[in-house]
């Protein structure tokens, strides 16, 4: 009675096994057609392959099809599974990380002009005039405000007040740049303000944002030279960063810690040493 | 730099050491397959020889240029010549992948023999802002020790089709297995080093950029081919993924560059 059991609950388990590995192979066909398909659509010039809802489908199918492997084909407990789990699951955190910036990130392109070179006036101007700036100033000079990149109306409050009051670029002998470096002041609510540096590939944090330094150049429409910022809030960035390190520590887990390594070896000393009494290496 | 690069090799001598390199390495490569035990030293030499010459080379680029030289296609491909030794060097100690050295110095060989072609080219190469970050050189490098690894994992898949099944070939295939194991970690871990450098340039983790989309695929050939070889009815088909896995290689390194249009990777 015992056994007869057993073997019902086996076959039911290789039943639901068999199932999921079927949903796991249809998810993985799916998705690798899918993203064959928008990469010959992109590289044809179609636009907005990888924004919206086909690209958000094509990464919840992989979400699912990683979510069916890590439950349904997990390895045997060892350092081996450790690694198994941490890739697993951390390229579903990135996922997650990505899906949840999607629905709430702010990512906003700005160029504030050099104070310099401007006036208030014409700031206004090229709001009004639809330009690719995005950034409205409220204080003399100073950003509070942003539109988000995505071409919406809806006007995101920053929090702080900010403005571009210098701005050095250093050149090779060619005219190529060589260093670029923004002085950043921050308004604060009591009337202080505190500078700060700002870097290509070192945005300052403030207030959940980051503030990134993209470019310099002259703006054709205005006749003046412009500094290029990035404004960006995702709240869930240290879940993505999470997800990459797990993804990064369980590969090397998964390839570098396992038994294999130990046999593999052991087995070509053997080949070696049995290829050396027969004289001669073969390649 | 301007001092620094007072020092630099003329265009002439350097295409003249990269030839040298690329012949001690075809003259190592060949000596691999004699039985006697003088030449087989020989080949030792003439690898170490030209592994000296190359890193020379690397070592000029570095000098006059004041970086680690892996922006141009020239520094990246000087470099990449040493990255073999030293990847041959932890395959030969730490997995007994002695019988692979032949592989290592064919590649080696043909690199030299591009960097010749490409001697021409100017040693010094402006630094621009955006690869002045601390991803940089561990996100190269990540790559350079992956695609050396899957470039002879390839190689050696070629030869194992023509093979005849027996004791020769395992031995090939459990090769090829190793050093998929041990790249494969170091491509992920580039492709990812990449997207932390790109979230804190651009903003943005991934933008689906022409190299980004062949990097990732390169990735899943990969992963394709160790997920293949764990299961019964498709192992057979594995090996497949790493010829493929060397084609996407190569379109991304090459390539993508060459015709890939307008690109987030392109800087000059």
């Amino acid at each position: 009675m015992k056994k007869t059991t057993r073997k019902t609950a086996n076959g039911a388990r290789a039943a639901i096994h068999r199932g999921l590995a079927l949903v796991l192979y249809m998810l993985l066909a799916a998705d690798a057609a899918a993203l064959l398909l928008m990469t010959i659509l992109a590289s044809a010039g179609v636009g907005g392959v990888w924004e919206g809802a086909p690209i958000a489908a094509v990464l919840a199918a992989l979400g699912i099809a990683l979510s069916i492997a890590v439950v349904a084909f997990n390895p045997k407990k060892n350092f081996y599974s450790i690694g198994f789990y941490a890739l697993h699951f951390g390229i579903i955190l990135f996922l997650l990380g990505s899906f949840i910036y999607s629905q709430s990130g702010v990512m906003t392109h700005t160029s504030p002009p050099n104070v310099e070179s401007i006036t208030p006036v014409m700031e206004y101007q090229m709001m009004q005039n639809g330009a690719s700036d995005r950034a409205i100033s409220t204080l003399k000079g100073y950003y509070n405000r942003v539109k988000k990149s995505d071409g919406s109306e809806d006007i995101t409050d920053l929090g702080f007040n900010f403005r571009i009051i210098s701005f050095e670029t250093e050149l090779y002998e060619d005219g190529a740049p060589k260093h670029y470096e923004a002085t950043v002041e921050f308004l604060n609510t009591d009337g202080s303000t505190d500078q700060k540096a700002l870097t290509v590939n070192h945005p300052i944090y403030r207030n959940g944002w980051k503030i990134y330094l993209m470019d310099v150049g002259a703006n054709s429409a205005y006749g003046f030279q412009e500094v290029r910022l990035m404004l960006k809030s995702d709240p869930a960035e240290p879940l993505s960063n999470a997800g990459i390190i797990l993804t990064v520590t369980g590969t090397f887990l998964m390839c570098f810690i396992r038994p294999r390594s130990k046999s593999a070896a052991k087995a070509n000393k053997k080949e070696k040493l049995s290829s050396a009494n027969k004289g001669g290496e073969a390649i | 730099m301007t001092a620094l690069s007072s020092f630099a090799l003329s265009a002439t001598f350097r295409a003249g050491l990269a030839l040298f390199a690329a012949l001690l390495y075809f003259g190592a490569f060949a000596c691999c397959f004699s039985k006697r035990r003088a030449i087989k030293r020989l080949s030792l030499g003439l690898w170490i020889g030209g592994t000296v010459v190359n890193a020379v080379l690397v070592g000029n680029n570095w000098l006059v240029n004041g970086y680690v030289p892996f922006v141009s296609m020239y520094q990246v491909l000087t470099f990449l010549g040493v990255t073999f030794s030293l990847v041959y060097v932890y395959m030969r100690y730490v997995h007994d992948g002695e019988f692979m050295k032949a592989y290592f110095m064919c590649f080696q060989g043909v690199i030299m023999t591009g960097v010749f072609f490409m001697g021409r080219t100017a040693a010094t190469w402006t630094f621009p802002p955006a690869l002045q970050s601390a991803y940089f050189i561990p996100h190269v490098f990540s790559y350079m020790i992956s695609y050396s690894l899957v470039g002879v994992a390839a190689l050696m898949t070629c030869l194992s089709i023509f093979c005849r099944e027996g004791e020769v070939r395992r031995r090939m295939e459990r090769g090829i297995y190793e050093l998929v194991l041990t790249g494969f970690p170091f491509m992920v871990l580039g492709m990812l080093l990449g997207a932390l450098w790109a979230n804190a340039c651009w903003g943005n983790y991934w933008s689906w950029d022409n190299k980004e989309v062949w990097s990732l695929v390169t990735v899943m050939a990969l992963a394709v081919y160790l997920h293949f070889r764990r299961h019964e009815s498709l192992a057979k088909y594995a090996k497949y993924f790493v010829i493929l896995a060397f084609i996407f290689e190569i379109i991304t390194l090459f390539f993508v560059g060459m015709f890939g249009g307008d690109s987030l990777h392109t800087y000059n």
